[in-house]
């Protein structure tokens, strides 16, 4: 009996072992990935990770082509507390995906829709609308990101 | 990946301190198999008391965070300790239920192989994949990074004139919170991605244990297959999105409170109490779905064992104290969200919008019974509940698919009422939303099928 049940335990390890190998081979074989994503392309979000395809791309899922690393690279410049206004193209999709970049790089910086309310502008692929009456830029990032700033 | 995993060995050694009372009459041997649980328990309580610091004003920064892991693993230790072992549940039965053969022994390890190559290849998968849920990069992260930054300020966190707020400044912080750790902790990019990997992979561990020793393991591991290799949850974990953690820590909460009910684990108390606060901080609707789906499944079992069943209700109370740190910090902000149930009460206006209940049943039938979204989760669980209420003559065994019919009316009615274009709304979310219907069905039909087979009143389920 107690051998049998040693048997019993002996073999549900190994079995554990080659199907869990297995598995992890057959995942990273081209030849497999491409079978089983063309059957089911329902496993595609894991079949599209492995062998035989691109990784993923390395910016938020966005709705439009932002430059990302511009924002990185802007928010730097914020203080932490500082208020700035959003000055975006008055297109749909942009507009959150503006404001998001900004929130998520300046995380320490509020952004503002009241000029009134705001120390810094930060303006995308848009004129600054409040450069000479009272704002500077500060800097530039390619010819669509201004970083301003308010004179006091 | 080695950050999030780092922050995820973390949460789980909280989580097996929290447990520490309830392991300690449980063989040593068998604590590895807790993990999953440990997993969900300490990252959910950690986060909770986070988010519950924010609203006194507390910000959530990285000290504070290691003092509240400390704490916990420290309260956790200290009542492990200070309990005498007498005053401690009796240790309940680990062995599960006869296996059968050696054949079917290797039949039931290769379905469990196959589930954990599954559950490490998701995440593997996840680790690799940029969140695709547009709510992720708009809401969830920045909410949690400017939480971090900036503590709860009202002029970023509600709706302030001059200020840009948030579209759905109503939700809870809780993944707000998880999501900025593992942006910070991972390669930015794909954190936010392998924390919903994982915390989808120790569900389905916290559910195999669970429901290990109340199904035997030749139904349990097929039905935990059923869940794992889902496609709409797989493709879910690469979201970033709420949705799916949502529906694992509301499937561990109410699986965790028919465990109890069935053999008064003291353990599965304690855990759907943490699962149910979690679940409630996740998204708005954690809380009403925890209240339907628990008080129905109660009057179900009410005939099992009262005292148990009544005991159980501990679980909806902690998920409303869970979810009361927020609503109050939004109410005394005069913040009221955009999605609000008090408009499906009145019959006027929902007789107005009465032509917007056909599309929403239409898709979410048409979701739910998907088979390449969700396999064959919900018609296994009607099949399986005639079988197991048939033979057995219990109405205890109507429950699960009761939850199911009640979910599917719950999100029709929130379509119904809700303020959005009806179709576009339903394009853009009932996919995600409903996952907890068939996730709890996939786990439920096990059950199901060992009450059919045991039949006999009394026996371990």
């Amino acid at each position: 009996m107690r051998r049998n049940r040693w048997a019993s335990r002996v073999l549900q390890l190994v079995v554990v072992l080659v199907v869990f190998g297995a598995a992890l081979a057959v995942v990273d074989s081209r030849w497999v990935n491409s079978r089983v994503n063309a059957h089911v392309s329902e496993y595609a979000p894991l079949t599209h990770r492995f062998a035989g395809y691109t990784p993923d791309y390395k910016e938020p899922a966005f709705h439009t082509q932002i430059d990302v690393d511009a924002f990185r690279r802007a928010g730097r410049f914020l203080p932490p507390g500082a208020r700035y206004l959003m000055v975006v193209p008055a297109k749909p999709l942009i507009y959150t995906d503006v404001v998001s970049a900004a929130r998520i790089y300046a995380p320490w910086a509020i952004p503002v829709s009241d000029p009134a309310k705001a120390d810094w502008e930060l303006a995308y692929d848009a004129p600054m609308t409040h450069i000479g009456r009272g704002y500077s830029v500060v800097r530039t990032w390619g010819s669509f990101l201004y970083l301003g700033r308010v004179k006091r | 990946m080695t950050g999030v995993l780092g922050l995820a060995v973390l949460a789980m050694a909280v989580g097996y301190c929290l447990l520490a009372p309830f392991l300690r009459t449980r063989p040593p041997l068998s604590w590895p198999s807790y993990a999953g649980l440990a997993l969900l328990v300490g990252a959910g309580l950690t986060v909770w008391m986070l988010t519950t610091l924010a609203v006194v004003g507390v910000r959530p920064t990285s000290t504070v965070s290691l003092v509240v892991v400390v704490v916990l693993a420290a309260v956790g230790v200290a009542v492990a300790v200070v309990r005498p072992l007498r005053a401690a549940e009796p240790p309940v039965s680990t062995r599960a239920p006869d296996g059968g053969s050696v054949t079917v022994a290797a039949a039931v390890a290769a379905c469990a192989a196959v589930v954990a190559a599954l559950g490490a290849v998701t995440v593997l998968a996840a680790s690799r994949s940029t969140a695709w849920l547009d709510d992720t990069w708009f809401q969830w992260l920045p909410r949690g990074l400017m939480l971090q930054h900036q503590g709860l300020s009202a002029d970023v966190f509600t709706k302030v004139p001059g200020y840009i707020s948030f579209v759905d400044f109503d939700y809870p912080l809780w993944w707000s919170v998880v999501t900025a750790d593992a942006f910070r902790a991972g390669t930015e990019m794909h954190g936010v991605a392998t924390a919903s990997a994982l915390f989808f992979v120790a569900g389905i561990g916290a559910l195999a244990r669970l429901l290990h020793g109340l199904v035997r393991p030749v139904l349990l591991w097929p039905g935990l297959l059923l869940a794992m290799a889902a496609p709409n949850l797989i493709n879910q974990t690469q979201s970033g999105g709420a949705d799916l953690v949502l529906a694992v820590y509301l499937t561990v909460a109410l699986v965790a409170g028919g465990a109890f009910v069935a053999r008064g684990d003291a353990l599965a108390l304690a855990v759907g109490i943490a699962a149910a606060i979690t679940a409630t901080s996740i998204k708005g609707e954690g809380l009403p779905q925890l209240l339907l789906y628990s008080v129905l499944l109660a009057l179900f079992a009410l005939r099992e064992n009262r005292r148990r069943v009544v005991l159980a209700l501990a679980i909806p109370l902690a998920g409303v104290l869970g979810a009361l740190p927020w609503r109050l910090w939004l109410a005394t902000h005069d913040a009221p969200g955009r999605i609000r149930y008090g408009p499906a009460l009145h019959p006027v206006f929902m007789f107005d919008r009465a032509d917007r209940i056909r599309p929403a049943l239409d898709s979410i039938l048409r979701h739910v019974l998907e088979p390449r979204s969700w396999l064959v989760a919900l018609p296994l669980l009607v099949v399986l509940t005639l079988f197991a209420a048939y033979r057995t003559r219990r109405v205890v065994w109507i429950g699960p698919l009761a939850v199911a019919v009640v979910g599917i009316a719950f999100w029709t009615v929130v379509y119904w009422a809700g303020p959005f274009e009806v179709h576009i709304w339903l394009a853009t979310s009932v996919g995600r939303v409903v996952a907890v219907v068939p996730l709890l069905a996939a786990v439920a039909a096990p059950a199901l099928a060992e009450a059919g087979l045991s039949r006999a009143r009394g026996s371990t389920t």
